[in-house]
């Protein structure tokens, strides 16, 4: 995997439902550059018990185990100071209201985590909680009870392995604080998100929403005002902002393309910017730059949709609606995700790939294969169960997220046991260029013994990319070999029925609603199952879409204008909720919140960013308790790190 | 001589949307879904039929219809033994590319490549017969000249689609047959003019096709 981090946003942001505004703690700690960002090192052996007396400035350590920090004499306080204005009810002026606290720590601070040794590293054990000084009894009662009422929803098949039928669904009812702004009115010029695409000459190549009629008259004014800046500034022009109608359009001009988004939800330009080059990394995918450039070489005014399908038509839509209403961490967090298995498990599947391909490199000489997935394909989500790659070299994840999208659409409709061989341009990689995939649906299944709901059908598919145009029939030979191996094996048991998903009660980690976290250096990501009960697709999208502009906000809390973090370590608490004085009911569209007293929203967030991982963590409703938050945050990621090896692909078998 | 099994690698042409991989699902699986998506690439598919006491082993190439694929195509008819040159009886466009496709096969491919000229879509004819925009005798008359087999099918229905692949079959020398190619080849078919050709194909295909 690449390990180029863009920290593209996770989500659009929403323009909020008047009278709820996040209040912004924000606390980002300068570690200076001789500190070793030693805190993950420590969370190794380390069960951070953090039981936080009410945090003050003065910060007297109450520490019990000061060996552990004497012992990294660099780790200095990651402690964020609660701040007042996260419980302040805010007034309607936007620039007040927005109060942010900036503490930077200096690093002398001394440690007030509480750390307790515990070498068995059993986190699921309650008795770890009673081991605790008695002084914290009354936090540690509250904790226990805090278990208790998790264990109640406690999931089956977690990664403990233990198995049992029922599954019960944890309550994916958040309050959504944003007002429902996918559209207003019902013309195209209604939405509060358009993508455009059109050729340097005006020609419209694609839109996400409106006619050919309704929108060539704005590919003239597009045009227009790319080219301006390009003939009187010499230059390329950004973006346009309306403060005052919270519009924002930004464009990309790529000769011969030109791409424009507009937003009305308040995203930043960086946002859009990332959006829009995943659009026209989708187009070199289909068409490389080369073929483009010679398209339009002689003729300025060719029209590329006769030069494209249908196909990618759907294509472009399809990633148009992940990036306006999915929660698409893949493109969010540049990560993938990696389908959970036993450590032992996936070393024995990377085994046999490498043995089969130094066995078989007569058939299969070297440089013929450049990178191989084993992908398992679930609810339109890829995830990585293995990894074929040279050493040293990977594909970037926007390239293979260009992969997924092309796939995907065959998985729909495919026809039994047909392979595929795929041209395909990694603009990452190489925009000149084509490379070729070969992909084989190795098995599929279905996970939930129960019913037959479309959505638990789990299929896996192997993939094996090279650049030779005629390396068909060595790569289907290479495929078939390594799947009879696996089957014969029973490796395949390992990958066909997802036994280790998740969900957030199978962490000790209360009040935590849902979490990502990535780990950088793997460019992969972790989040618990989003599971809807009865599959209605319609709560999936709006459940989604509230996590996404929840995890948005976040993200932008912590990001300067061009999408960078402001600091190499962050740890940033938000909260949302609304003024005490206002009524805010009433343009609420959902019959099911209206049927029942709605809940206050009081939500919190917390955003951790380090050189090593990040984390992204929404609690549940009425949180606001920082330490527990915080201590939450910390089990999570003493959890990941415990199945680091079983959550995340480490090498993959490289050759 | 018990069940030889022939591998025959076929390829389909014609423009998107002719209905190319209907046909093979038809072929395949005897399935057919109304809105399917176009091929990207192309799709590799096996099929094995009897014909004649023998198994035919039918390794089939379905390529993408889209021109930006039409590059790749030689490489998938380069070693072709076969190829159904697909277009929509509705769509004279698409009766245009398929007389491309004859000439490019001709010019290119295999010289002893079997060339099946298929007119999709009829179950449209069945509703109203006005649909029609490539006439019967215009696309025979292209099949007479070019030495190609000629079917009108329809994938929805299933109509004459065994029928295509059973005559790409029959025409292809089969192994075990090498030998006695004359014999064999006579008791194919009654029709002389496919049989001539038949018998001039096998003697110098018997080399061509070791794999």
């Amino acid at each position: 995997m690449n390990i180029k981090d863009q920290y593209l946003d996770t989500t659009s942001i929403s323009s909020l439902r008047s009278g709820v505004r996040p209040t912004k703690s924000q606390t980002s700690f300068n570690i200076q550059s001789r500190a070793q960002p030693s805190l993950s090192i420590n969370l190794d052996n380390t069960i951070v018990q953090t039981i936080i007396p009410p945090v003050n400035n003065s910060l007297s350590g109450d520490i019990e185990d000061n060996s552990l920090l004497h012992s990294h004499p660099r780790l200095r306080s990651m402690q964020s100071i609660s701040s007042i204005a996260s419980r302040r009810t805010t007034r309607p002026n936007t620039s007040s209201d927005q109060l942010s606290v900036n503490t930077s720590f200096n690093p002398i601070i001394e440690q007030s985590f509480t750390y307790c040794n515990n070498n068995n590293n059993n986190i699921d054990d309650p008795s770890t909680i009673r081991t605790q000084d008695a002084a914290f009894g009354e936090e540690i009662r509250k904790d226990l009870i805090d278990r208790l009422a998790q264990s109640i929803y406690s999931y089956p098949t977690s990664l403990a392995g233990n198995t049992n039928e029922f599954k019960p669904v944890v309550s994916n009812e958040i309050p959504d604080v944003f007002i429902n702004d996918n559209q207003i009115g019902s013309t195209f010029q209604s939405h509060a998100k358009n993508f455009f695409i059109l050729t340097s000459a005006g020609k419209p190549i694609f839109s996400m929403f409106g006619e050919d009629k309704e929108i060539i008259p704005y590919m003239g004014i597009i045009n227009t005002v790319v080219s301006y800046f390009q003939i009187n500034e010499s230059t390329n022009i950004k973006t346009i902002k309306l403060n005052k109608t919270k519009q924002t359009f930004a464009f990309t001009s790529k000769a011969p393309i030109i791409l424009m988004a507009y937003s009305r939800r308040g995203e930043t330009t960086n946002e859009l910017m990332t959006q829009l080059d995943l659009l026209y990394s989708y187009l070199i995918s289909s068409i490389n730059e080369r073929q483009l450039k010679r398209l339009f070489h002689n003729r300025s005014n060719f029209d590329l949709r006769n030069f494209l399908e249908v196909t990618d038509f759907d294509n472009l839509r399809q990633i148009c609606s992940l990036l306006s209403n999915k929660l698409y961490p893949d493109f969010g967090l540049n990560a993938l995700q990696c389908f959970v298995m036993r450590k032992n498990e996936r070393a024995r599947i990377h085994d046999t790939i490498h043995n089969l391909l130094i066995n078989e490199n007569k058939n299969i000489p070297r440089g013929t294969l450049l990178y191989g997935l084993i992908l398992s394909y679930k609810r339109k989500m890829f995830k990585l169960c293995a990894v074929i790659r040279p050493k040293g070299h990977s594909l970037h994840t926007i390239d293979l997220q260009l992969l997924f999208s092309l796939i995907t659409h065959q998985f729909e409709n495919r026809d039994g046991d047909q392979e595929l061989w795929l041209p395909i341009c990694f603009p990452k990689f190489n925009s000149n260029g084509f490379l070729y995939s070969y992909i084989k649906y190795l098995s599929r299944s279905n996970s939930n013994n129960l019913g037959s709901s479309s959505s638990d059908i789990e299929d896996t598919v192997l993939v094996l990319i090279s650049a030779q145009k005629d390396a068909f029939y060595k790569l289907k030979t290479f495929g078939d070999k390594l799947w009879n191996k696996l089957q014969s094996d029973k490796l395949n048991e390992y990958f066909i029925k997802d036994r280790f998903k998740f969900r957030i009660s199978d962490i000790q980690a209360p009040l935590v609603h849902h979490f990502m976290y990535k780990i950088k250096k793997y460019v992969q990501y972790v989040m618990p199952e989003i599971e809807i009960h009865n599959d209605d697709t319609n709560k999936l999208n709006r459940y989604e879409n509230k996590l996404k502009k929840f995890y948005g906000h976040l993200y932008n809390s912590v990001v300067d204008d061009n999408g960078l973090p402001i600091n190499k370590t962050i740890l940033n608490y938000l909260h949302w909720e609304e003024e005490e004085e206002e009524e805010v009911e009433e343009a609420e569209g959902n019959e099911i919140e209206n049927d029942f007293q709605r809940e206050k929203i009081n939500m919190m967030g917390l955003i951790w960013i380090t050189p090593q991982f990040e984390l992204y963590l929404i609690c549940n409703n009425g949180v606001n308790n920082k330490e527990i938050v915080l201590r939450s945050a910390k089990r999570i990621i003493s959890w990941c790190k415990k199945y680091e090896s079983r959550l995340f692909i480490q090498e993959g078998a490289t050759f | 001589m018990s069940n030889p099994i022939t591998s025959i690698k076929l390829v389909l042409l014609g423009e998107a949307a002719v209905g190319k991989s209907s046909i093979v699902l038809r072929f395949v699986s005897n399935d057919f879904s109304e809105n399917k998506e176009p091929t990207i690439g192309a799709a590799f598919l096996t099929q094995r039929v009897n014909i004649n006491d023998h198994t035919v082993k039918f390794e089939i190439w379905d390529t993408a219809g889209q021109e930006r694929f039409a590059s790749l195509a030689p490489m998938y008819y380069r070693n072709a033994q076969a190829a159904l040159v697909v277009y929509d009886v509705t769509k004279p466009q698409s009766f245009i590319k398929a007389r491309h496709w004859v000439k490019e096969l001709h010019e290119q491919a295999n010289k002893n490549i079997i060339i099946a000229l298929v007119g999709n879509k009829v179950d449209i004819l069945e509703e109203n017969e006005e649909e029609r925009k490539v006439e019967r005798e215009e696309a025979e008359k292209l099949a007479d000249e070019e030495g190609l087999l000629f079917f009108e099918t329809s994938a929805k229905t299933g109509t004459n689609i065994s029928e295509v692949f059973l005559g790409i079959g029959e025409k292809i020398p089969l192994k075990g047959l090498e030998n006695e190619h004359a014999n064999g080849g006579l008791n194919v078919t009654e029709d002389q003019r496919v049989n001539l050709a038949n018998t001039a194909n096998a003697s110098e295909n018997a080399s061509a096709c070791s794999c």
